[in-house]
């Protein structure tokens, strides 16, 4: 049961967007860390740290009609890499970091660009207002609260002509998160709700003030242990980005909306450690996204909790 | 008002000169200064004063793609006449992202009133607005570009 429950949870770390969103949602040129999402503690454990290697493949893009465009001629592929590690303040409160690093690759025609570094890092506190198995008949619930700092090279830094360089979002943002989950074993299902408030900047090549839209995210997972230490599940998730301001101005046409779903699978490979593996994708027609970057990510991840 | 100002100093810069340089010309005998009486509007085919806005048009060159694009302006009056030598700039920018081009367009008059903006880069696919301007002494004129870059 331990590594049932063991492999759940892992499972559920890596599979849940992160606050704010996928990361791979975040405009390519624009890739910033957020929050919620990077999982919890179990019970038993004082701290956990991580390794999550991603691979997002470029598809196409959404136009502000919600028409959907293959790429053509265009090659987008990031490859990002985070640390993150939790640990306990109490029972019920725990403070977590990530650190990314991104790596990406271009191409458009004859032009080629290789770029990458240091993302946007994010720091944040999780507080369990009810804990698995504390109430029998009531879900978990907790709420993240992060701060998300510019580490990364924002658009306005860029230097290569497709961008590639630019690993960051280039302004300071606060985010919330709250979750419910149910579990009775072997099935568990689980609601994230968060938002990502990004903070007014000025734009460095313009002069101008600047605040990218606040944004809103929800996932609905679901899945159940299969084998002793494996779990398998599905996630649907939705993202909504409110319109952008400059100088004060909306700017028309600058909303954006994501759909998508991703099948995890978390496997306990001995005392203290499990690996995790996730394929997350977008639905690639018109009507499925506005405004937005398409893209498939596979993510793999390895995680060590200490008890 | 600035045709009246335009016709006074037509008939007084005469005057000035014969003052400045008196034994240069004969002075302009009295009967031959004719004071504007009427309509003073100008007639067709003189003097044009310039004013109003300048209509400003654009077109890529090719289609449009991601990367590297050249965008052809082209800039007239009100009346229809090509302009020459007016001060044309060329911003893309993507709204959803909140950031502009990774290069800054060079903008290149080729001539009858066409300037050449290149390179208009597109660092990625997905909607931009390119910004067009255009200015010649006190007047103006611009355009938005909706551009869906596949």
């Amino acid at each position: 049961m331990l590594r049932g429950l063991s492999a759940l949870v892992a499972m559920v770390l890596v599979v849940l967007p992160p606050a704010g969103g996928r990361e791979a949602v975040a405009a390519p040129c624009c890739m910033s860390a957020t929050a919620f999402g990077i999982g919890r503690l179990l019970i038993w454990e004082d701290f956990a740290v991580g390794l999550r290697l991603s691979w997002m493949h470029g598809v196409g893009t959404w136009d502000p009609n919600g028409d959907y465009l293959p790429h053509r001629d265009y090659r987008d592929e990031e490859v990002r890499t985070e640390v993150w590690a939790m640990g306990a303040l109490s029972r019920r409160a725990s403070l977590f970091g990530r650190l990314p690093m991104s790596l990406v690759h271009r191409r458009a025609g004859e032009i080629s660009d290789t770029g990458g570094g240091l993302s946007d890092v994010a720091a944040g506190i999780r507080y369990e207002l009810l804990q698995i198995g504390e109430y029998v008949e009531l879900p978990a619930i907790a709420l993240t609260f992060a701060v998300l700092a510019p580490t990364g090279r924002s658009p306005d830094e860029m230097r290569q002509v497709l961008g590639a360089d630019v690993t960051g979002r280039g302004a300071f943002a606060l985010s919330a998160g709250i979750s419910f989950e149910i579990t009775r074993l072997p099935w568990f299902v689980r609601l994230d709700l968060g938002t990502v408030v990004p903070l007014p900047f000025t734009r460095e090549d313009t002069g101008r003030a600047q605040r990218l839209g606040p944004e809103v995210d929800v996932a609905l997972s679901g899945g159940a242990e299969v084998s002793s230490g494996t779990v398998l599940s599905l996630v649907t998730r939705f993202a909504w980005h409110a319109p952008l301001a400059i100088a004060g101005r909306t700017v028309d046409g600058s909303e954006r909306v994501d759909f998508g779903l991703a099948v995890a699978g978390s496997v306990v490979l001995a005392d203290h450690w499990s690996l995790q593996l996730s394929i997350d994708t977008g639905f690639f027609f018109s009507g499925a996204g506005d405004n937005t970057p398409a893209r498939v990510s596979t993510v793999l991840g390895l995680r060590y909790g200490h008890y | 008002m600035l045709k009246s100002i335009f016709l006074a100093f037509a008939l007084l810069v005469p005057g000035l000169a014969t003052g400045c340089v008196s034994d240069a010309k004969d002075p302009v005998p009295a009967s031959d200064i004719v004071a504007p009486t009427g309509d003073l509007s100008v007639p067709a085919g003189d003097i044009v004063l310039p004013t109003g806005d300048l209509v400003v048009t654009a077109v890529f060159k090719d289609a449009v793609k991601t990367g590297q694009n050249r965008l052809l302006v082209t800039v007239k009056d009100e009346a229809g006449a090509t302009v020459t030598g007016a001060a044309v700039t060329v911003d893309p920018q993507m709204p959803m992202h909140g950031h502009g081009s990774s290069e800054a367009p060079v903008v290149t008059e080729v001539g009858d009133g066409v300037y050449e903006a290149s390179p208009v880069t597109f660092q990625m696919p997905g909607a931009w607005v390119v910004h067009v301007d255009a200015a010649l002494g006190t007047r103006e004129g611009n355009i938005d570009l909706d551009v869906t870059v596949p």
